[in-house]
């Protein structure tokens, strides 16, 4: 159970990342230095 | 404040290791998480921070009026921030509290002039969107000329709809909903933050709050 709970959360982070990413910042809060990984996507 | 922002990291550091001892997780996927926790957390640091003051004041429809306002435009159209998770929370509890007070304590100005500052508002938000827009971050910078003239476009798209709501509300009700004009104040706020002053008033306020807090920000973001 919790491993899928996990795996779910996983899933909800990287949407939020992608979601940022896309954005031209975070919405009402601190921006934090976008990571390497994230970095080559348009 | 230090210490609030190593307790933070602290419980993402737990949080990933949580991760890391239950799943089959590699080392770019635990970054993303890692930034993706960074921000919800913030969000809800800036959220709690800002809506618990407003709570207190009374003021708080007039405050989440703003903030929703604020977030749609600002994801599209960029903007200041600090240089600290702590300092972008406090600065913006206190001016949107502010901004919150600010409409609270004046009487609703007329219809007429309700629909007098809805155009100036949309047409100071039209100016510096497009002179600035997407307005980026050392944290978070945008390269891409394709995405940022999309970032732009959809900022006109999302002040387009909000006048063209104003209007409409205007012309079906025959009357300004205060609503409007909360959401007025927040886009004319917004669309400062994206103008040179604006960046250079929040670090002003960055480096103030650093002086308060004894802390050296990460990064001017």
């Amino acid at each position: 159970m919790l491993k899928k709970m996990l795996q779910l959360s996983v899933v909800f982070f990287t949407l939020i990342a992608f979601a940022n990413v896309a954005a031209a910042t975070s919405v009402i809060a601190y921006q934090p230095e976008l990571p390497e990984e994230l970095k080559d996507i348009e | 404040m230090d210490y609030i922002s190593n307790k933070i990291e602290t419980l993402i550091t737990k949080i990933i290791s949580l991760y890391e001892k239950h799943l089959d997780i590699d080392k770019s996927q635990i970054s993303i998480v890692k930034y993706s926790l960074r921000l919800v957390i913030s969000t809800i640091i800036g959220y709690l921070l800002a809506l618990v003051c407003a709570y207190f004041l009374g003021t708080f429809s007039y405050v989440l009026t703003i903030m929703i306002t604020i977030s749609i435009y600002r994801s599209f159209s960029g903007g200041a921030h600090c240089s600290s998770m702590i300092n972008c929370a406090v600065y913006g509890m206190i001016i949107i509290n502010l901004l919150g007070l600010l409409v609270s304590k004046t009487i609703l100005p007329n219809q007429g002039i309700i629909l007098v500052l809805c155009f100036l508002a949309f047409l100071f938000a039209i100016w510096t969107i497009n002179k600035y827009a997407p307005a980026d971050t050392p944290g978070k910078p945008i390269e891409s000329k394709v995405k940022k003239v999309k970032l732009r476009k959809r900022s006109f798209l999302i002040i387009c709809i909000w006048y063209g709501s104003t209007i409409a509300w205007h012309f079906i009700f025959k009357e300004m909903h205060q609503i409007i004009y909360i959401s007025a104040i927040g886009i004319i706020w917004q669309s400062f933050t994206l103008t040179p002053i604006g960046y250079k008033f929040c670090h002003i306020w960055d480096m103030a709050l650093n002086k308060i807090f004894f802390i050296k920000g990460d990064m001017y973001a």
